[in-house]
C-alpha cells in the first residue's frame, strides 16, 4: 500500500477532533462581523444611547413652581413671604396677561391681593397648581398666626432621611437595556440566520467538518459578548453621564450583567424560533416586529405598566421583557438580590423554554 | 500536527497507483424529492488523481449527485464511498478529506479574505499562512477586501483556495467558470491543472463542452437522473464518429475566442 492512503487513514483516525478551535473561530469571527454590521450597531448602541440621552435631559428639567402676581399686589408681608420661598418663582405683570399665562400652563398659580385677603386662581388642568396652593396657604397660615401673637399650639418638625432620588433616568435606563437586548437578539438572529441561509454561507459551512450546534453556539456566544458590551456602554453612560444609580455599586453592576446574559439567552430563543418559522426576510420582518413592538410599548420600557387598565396590565406584566425590566429595576433601584427577583427570573426561563422548544421544532439548517 | 502535515504533503493522494484507484465509488445511487426522481440509480467511479466532469442540461441531477457525495444531502437509496468511507455512515470523516466549492455560495459579508481563510483553517484544524494561500491564487492585494466586492474570477479563485486548505483528497467544483470572462476562465483552467498536478482529484460540473474537453480526463453525461454516457472526451467523440456522424464542416482555422484573446491578451483583467 502506498503512502497517500496511509496519510489519509492517519487523518481519519482523528475523526472527531476537538471542536474547541472551531468553536473559538466561529465565535470570534462572527463577533467581528457583528461589530462591523451597521444595523447591529445602530439597534444595539446608537438607538438606546439616543433614548438614554433624551431621558437623561428630560429628567433633569426640574424647576420651581411659577406663581404670577399682578403688579398692584407686589407689596405687603404676603408678597415678601412668597418671594422669600425658594420653591417658588414669582412672575409679575398685568393681571390679564397672567391669566392668559395660567391657561397656557406657563405659570402654576395666580395670586392676587383683594380687600378681604387673597385670591388664588389655579388651572384645573395643571396638577402642580395644588402644590403652589399649599405654599401660599403655608405663608398665609404663618402670617395669621403671627397676627394673633400666640405661640404655635402644634410644632411640626420635618427631618430628612438619606435616600435616593427616583428620577426618570433611573426608570428609563434599565428599560433601554432591555430594549437593546431584545432588538439585537431577535432582529440580529432572525436576519443574520436568514442571510446566512439564503446566501448559502451555512451550506458552505456544512461542507466543513463542523457541527451545526457548534455554529449556533458560536453565534450565541458572540451575541452574548455583544450584549454584555452594550450593557456596559449604556450603564457607563448612564452612571457617569446622568448619575444613574446602582444601588450596591459594583455588586449591582455585576448582577445587571448576569441579568442581561439571561435575558439575551431567552431572546435568542425567540430569534431562532422566528428564523425557523420563516424562510425569507419578507415574512420574518413582520413576525419579528410582532414579537418585539408590543414589548417595547407594554413592557415598561418607556413608562411603567401601572398606567394601564388592570386587564392590559395583566397581559403586559406577563411578557418576557416585562419580567426582565422589572428584575433589572429591582436590582438597580432597590439593590435586590437574585433571590428577590426569583419569580421574574423563573418566568423568563419559562418563556425561554417555550421559545427553544418552538425553535427546535421549526428550525431547519438549509 | 507537523508530522501529519508533512506526511500529507510528501505524498499527494493522487500518487496511488494500485488497482484500487477509485477515490469515489457511487453504486445504484437514487434521490427522490416526493414523487420527483432527481437521481435514478446511477453508478460510477472517479479515479484517484483525475479531473472528472459531470455534464448535463439543467435539472439532469448533477448538483444533487455532487451534494450527496459532498455529504450535504442524504441519498434515498444506494451506496456512496469517498476515499473508502461511506458518506452516510461517516459523513464527518468524509468532510475532512474533501473540499467543496458550491455554485453561488457566499461567505460572511463582513469578514475580509484573510479572516475567512483563518476561520476555515480553524474549522479544519490546520495551520496556514493566509497570505501564502492568497498569493497562490493571485489575490494577495485583496487580503483586506470583502468577498462580495470581488470580481467573478476572483470569487471563484477565492472559493477554490478555501477548498484546498486542508490538503483534501478530492475537491468538488460546481460550474466554476460560469459567468467568467475568457481570461478568467483560462486562468481558472490553469489553476485546476495545477491542482491536478498536485495529486488532488477534481470533480467538476460545467455547461461548457470545450472546457470539459480541455480539462477532464473522463466525463459522465447525465440526463433525467441517469448517466447516459461515461468515458474520456476523446473516446466519446470517436464513438460518435463511428456511428457515421458528420458535422457540416466549415473549416475554421481560428475561433472568435482566439480573436478576442489575441486582441485583449491572456492576462487577468478582473482587478
Amino acid at each position: 500500500m502506498s503512502e497517500p492512503r496511509v496519510a489519509a487513514r492517519a487523518q481519519g483516525q482523528r475523526a472527531h477532533p476537538s471542536q474547541l478551535r472551531a468553536l473559538g473561530a466561529l465565535t470570534f469571527y462572527p463577533l467581528q462581523a457583528m461589530l462591523k454590521n451597521v444595523s447591529t450597531v445602530a439597534f444595539g448602541f446608537l438607538f438606546p444611547l439616543a433614548f438614554v440621552l433624551v431621558f437623561g435631559f428630560v429628567g433633569g428639567a426640574g424647576s420651581g413652581l411659577r406663581i404670577g402676581v399682578p403688579n398692584e399686589a407686589t407689596r405687603g408681608p404676603l408678597y415678601s413671604a412668597l418671594a422669600e420661598n425658594g420653591q417658588l418663582i414669582l412672575t409679575t405683570g398685568e393681571r390679564a396677561d397672567l391669566e392668559r399665562k395660567l391657561t397656557l400652563g406657563k405659570i402654576e398659580a395666580l395670586v392676587d391681593v383683594t380687600s378681604t385677603g387673597l385670591e388664588v386662581v389655579l388651572n384645573s388642568a395643571n396638577p402642580d397648581g395644588r402644590l403652589a396652593q399649599l405654599w401660599v396657604e403655608d405663608a398665609v397660615g404663618k402670617l395669621n398666626l403671627a397676627a394673633t401673637g400666640l405661640p404655635p399650639r402644634y410644632e411640626m418638625r420635618v427631618s430628612e432621611v438619606a435616600g435616593r432620588r427616583n428620577r426618570y433616568i433611573d426608570f428609563a435606563l434599565p428599560g433601554q437595556i432591555g430594549m437593546a437586548l431584545i432588538s439585537t437578539a431577535v432582529f440580529g438572529t432572525v436576519f443574520g440566520l436568514i442571510y446566512l441561509k439564503k446566501s448559502l454561507v451555512l451550506k458552505r459551512l456544512f461542507a466543513l467538518p463542523v457541527r451545526g450546534m457548534t455554529i449556533l453556539i458560536g453565534q450565541g456566544i458572540a451575541r452574548l459578548v455583544m450584549a454584555i458590551i452594550q450593557a456596559i456602554v449604556i450603564l457607563g453612560i448612564g452612571v457617569f453621564g446622568f448619575g444613574f444609580q446602582l444601588a450596591n455599586g459594583w455588586v449591582t453592576f455585576v448582577a445587571m450583567l448576569g441579568l442581561c446574559g439571561l435575558g439575551l439567552l431567552v431572546f435568542l430563543g425567540f430569534g431562532l424560533f422566528i428564523a425557523g418559522l420563516t424562510a425569507n426576510e419578507n415574512a420574518a420582518g413582520p413576525i419579528a416586529n410582532l414579537v418585539t413592538l408590543p414589548q417595547f410599548l407594554l413592557s415598561g420600557v418607556f413608562f411603567p405598566t401601572d398606567v394601564f387598565p388592570a386587564w392590559l396590565r395583566a397581559i403586559a406584566d406577563s411578557l418576557p421583557l416585562s419580567h426582565l425590566n422589572s428584575a433589572m429595576r429591582q436590582v438597580t433601584a432597590e439593590g435586590a438580590g437574585f433571590n428577590d427577583v426569583l419569580p421574574a427570573l423563573l418566568a423568563l426561563v419559562v418563556w425561554g423554554a417555550v421559545a427553544y422548544v418552538g425553535a427546535a421544532r421549526t428550525f431547519r439548517w438549509v | 500536527m507537523i508530522a501529519e502535515t508533512r506526511s500529507r504533503e510528501a505524498a499527494g493522494p493522487g500518487a496511488d497507483g494500485d488497482a484500487d484507484s477509485a477515490v469515489i465509488r457511487v453504486d445504484s445511487l437514487s434521490k427522490t424529492f416526493g414523487s420527483f426522481v432527481a437521481v435514478d440509480g446511477i453508478s460510477f467511479q472517479v479515479h484517484r488523481g483525475e479531473v472528472f466532469g459531470i455534464l448535463g442540461p439543467n435539472g439532469a441531477g448533477k448538483t444533487t449527485t455532487l451534494e450527496i457525495i459532498e455529504t450535504l444531502q442524504k441519498p434515498t437509496s444506494g451506496h456512496v464511498e469517498v476515499d473508502g468511507i461511506d458518506v452516510t455512515r461517516d459523513a464527518w470523516s468524509v468532510k475532512q478529506r474533501i473540499g467543496v466549492q458550491l455554485q453561488s455560495a457566499s461567505f460572511y459579508p463582513e469578514l475580509t479574505l484573510v479572516q475567512l481563510l483563518k476561520l476555515f483553517a480553524a474549522i479544519y484544524n490546520v495551520h496556514i499562512d493566509p497570505m501564502a494561500e492568497l498569493r497562490r491564487f493571485q489575490l494577495e492585494d485583496k487580503a483586506g477586501a470583502f468577498y462580495e466586492k470581488l470580481s467573478g474570477g476572483q470569487k471563484q479563485r477565492f472559493a477554490l483556495a478555501t477548498t484546498l486548505l486542508h490538503r483534501p483528497a478530492v475537491i468538488f467544483l460546481d460550474e466554476p467558470t460560469t459567468g467568467l470572462d475568457p481570461q478568467a476562465r483560462l486562468n481558472l483552467w490553469d489553476l485546476i491543472r495545477e491542482i491536478k498536478a498536485d495529486g488532488i482529484t477534481v470533480v467538476l460540473t460545467t455547461h461548457y463542452m470545450d472546457e470539459a474537453e480541455q480539462l477532464c480526463d473522463r466525463v459522465a453525461i447525465m440526463d433525467h437522473g441517469h448517466i447516459i454516457k461515461l468515458g474520456t472526451p476523446h473516446a466519446l467523440i470517436e464513438e460518435l464518429l463511428q456511428t457515421g456522424f458528420q458535422k457540416p464542416v466549415v473549416r475554421q482555422e481560428a475561433t472568435l475566442e482566439d480573436v478576442f484573446l489575441r486582441l485583449t491578451g491572456r492576462t487577468l483583467r478582473d482587478e
